[in-house]
């Protein structure tokens, strides 16, 4: 081990979500006891992580072979720790860092990617709705994912500050999420065709359960759209 | 009392993957004169374990959006998985905490020409069942009681951890499903893996198996019937779960898991096809058998 903390990683820390809490460990091992990873695995220790982010050791928390995969998200650190340090959320931190540097598991990866393209992180296809409509339930709606692919797009430089008040203007969505390169890039022929063809009312088959009643929304007008 | 209307927050699981658990909310809640009304605008929460690990700002601006789609339309919501309720609810609490966040996550819903307050409560179905309908009348809807169906519950992690934000229920000593087990007439019993996590966001080929395959060592020893639980994530673990154990250990569970929904169903006189009890991969007959 090192003798000199790595401050510049820890700044980096600090200013990523939820990282900046790791300046709040004692050390005191609160959140090993219920840690399930650490329960299953020898290499997974809460108290062992923040050791490292508190001597700055980049390599070993976000490089290849870093554990933080191994974490269950199961909260029960964030519960147990008395200093308010949220182990949990210091290590999605440092995922978040290791994703910034493209260290990233693929199935993470794909699984956020599918959200981001498609607004949804399950399949949506014509059989998932017959299922749906065997069990008296309409189809699944459109997922409006133009408007994730805007929110989704780094900040530009100079972005107006929000206020969605009225009078101010706004750009076409098309427009602005069409020339988004990225995450959030729209796909919508990737779209799985489940708004082109409502599928056909269950009509008292057999094994079709009894229609159960899906209200209309109410219809809300935002004028500034 | 409350005033808004309910929306509920389907998710992606359940409406894609395990519709009956739709079904069976639809269905049980309707019967119990919940009203609920559909919002279409919703879009994942998102995820709490991939889409939050990659980039969280971008995880709270969706968050954010779609708690701004509740806000305009004027609606509490409901939840029926936990992962939506840990996201929807983490959101909130960090934009209430942190203003110059909120303000940032703003700025992104700015170019849709939406913002997010933070007036919106979000509850799993749970808790509208306790607090809203209350036990009393969820067992004067039951018409065909579980008697003598001993239910291992499966809490799961987001339901009640962090209870710095969760605030359900006591998170070491939980006791919400308990009660509303008992109210479809069905025993609840204590096991020792009880709050233990499914393991489903853990990224390993091995924990997760091995934490399935303890928690049904765990409810096989205390005689349980089934296994009753609240989100789609832990029902893929355990449903799914227990064929993987059975091929990779050798050994045979066959416990059924039942979202609590369809146990609520099964007692207030649904069909087995009303409640798709027939889709699970473990088969539910031998509960149907004994009360039907």
């Amino acid at each position: 081990m090192g003798s000199k903390i790595a401050f510049t990683f820890r700044e980096q820390l600090d200013g990523t979500i939820g990282g900046d809490h790791h300046n709040y460990c004692l050390q005191c091992g609160a959140c090993v006891a219920g840690c399930p990873a650490a329960r299953y695995s020898e290499d997974f220790n809460p108290r062992t992580i923040l050791l490292k982010t508190l001597l700055g050791q980049e390599e070993e928390l976000i490089g290849a072979d870093s554990v933080i995969w191994l974490c269950t998200n199961c909260y029960t650190c964030y519960e147990r720790c008395p200093q308010d340090v949220r182990p949990i959320e210091v290590i999605i931190a440092l995922k978040n860092m290791a994703a910034e540097r493209g260290v990233l598991p693929d199935e993470v990866n794909k699984f956020a990617e599918m959200i981001s393209s498609r607004g949804h992180s399950a399949v949506l296809s014509e059989s998932v709705n017959r299922r749906r409509e065997k069990l008296g339930l309409d189809p699944i709606p459109r997922v409006p994912v133009e408007e994730l692919t805007a929110i989704l797009a780094d900040p530009e430089e100079g972005e107006v500050p929000s206020g969605g008040g009225a009078g101010e203007v706004l750009e076409p969505l098309g427009s602005k999420a069409g020339s988004q390169e990225g995450p959030g890039k729209v796909r919508p022929e990737k779209r799985a065709g489940v708004e082109k063809k409502p599928s056909k009312k269950a009509s008292g088959g057999k094994a079709s359960a009894k229609k159960v009643g899906r209200k209309k929304p109410r219809t809300t007008k935002r004028s500034n759209r | 009392m409350n005033e808004r209307k309910i929306a509920p927050f389907w998710g992606c699981m359940i409406p894609a993957k395990y519709p009956q658990m739709e079904a069976s909310i639809r269905r049980s809640l309707g019967r119990l004169e919940v009203p609920l009304v559909d919002i279409d605008r919703f879009t994942c929460c998102p995820d709490p374990i991939y889409f939050k690990a990659r980039n969280k700002e971008q995880w709270l601006a969706v968050a954010a959006r779609n708690l701004a789609v509740a806000e305009e339309e004027d609606v509490d919501v409901m939840t029926a998985c936990s992962g939506c309720t840990s996201t929807l609810r983490e959101a909130s609490f960090l934009l209430a905490e942190d203003e110059e966040l909120k303000e940032r996550i703003n700025r992104r819903l700015a170019r849709i020409g939406m913002r997010y307050e933070g007036t919106t409560r979000v509850r799993h179905l749970v808790e509208v069942l306790r607090d809203d309908v209350g036990v009393d009348r969820i067992r004067e809807s039951v018409t065909r009681p579980l008697n003598d169906i001993k239910v291992a519950i499966h809490y799961g992690c987001h339901l009640l951890k962090p209870s710095q934000i969760m605030h359900v229920d006591d998170a070491d000593y939980p006791e919400i499903l308990e009660r509303l087990v008992e109210a479809t007439g069905a025993t609840p019993i204590n096991h020792r893996e009880r709050l233990l996590c499914c393991g489903k966001g853990c990224l390993s080929d091995e924990i997760p198996i091995q934490m399935t395959r303890d928690i049904f060592a765990s409810i096989s020893q205390a005689g349980a019937d089934c296994m009753g639980l609240i989100c789609p994530t832990c029902f893929s673990s355990f449903d799914l779960g227990q064929i993987m154990v059975a091929r990779k250990f050798d050994e045979k569970y066959e416990i059924p898991v039942i979202y609590y929904c369809q146990l609520l169903g099964i007692a207030q006189g649904f069909s087995i096809e009303e409640l798709g009890l027939d889709l699970h991969r473990v088969k539910v007959d031998s509960i149907l058998a004994r009360v039907c």
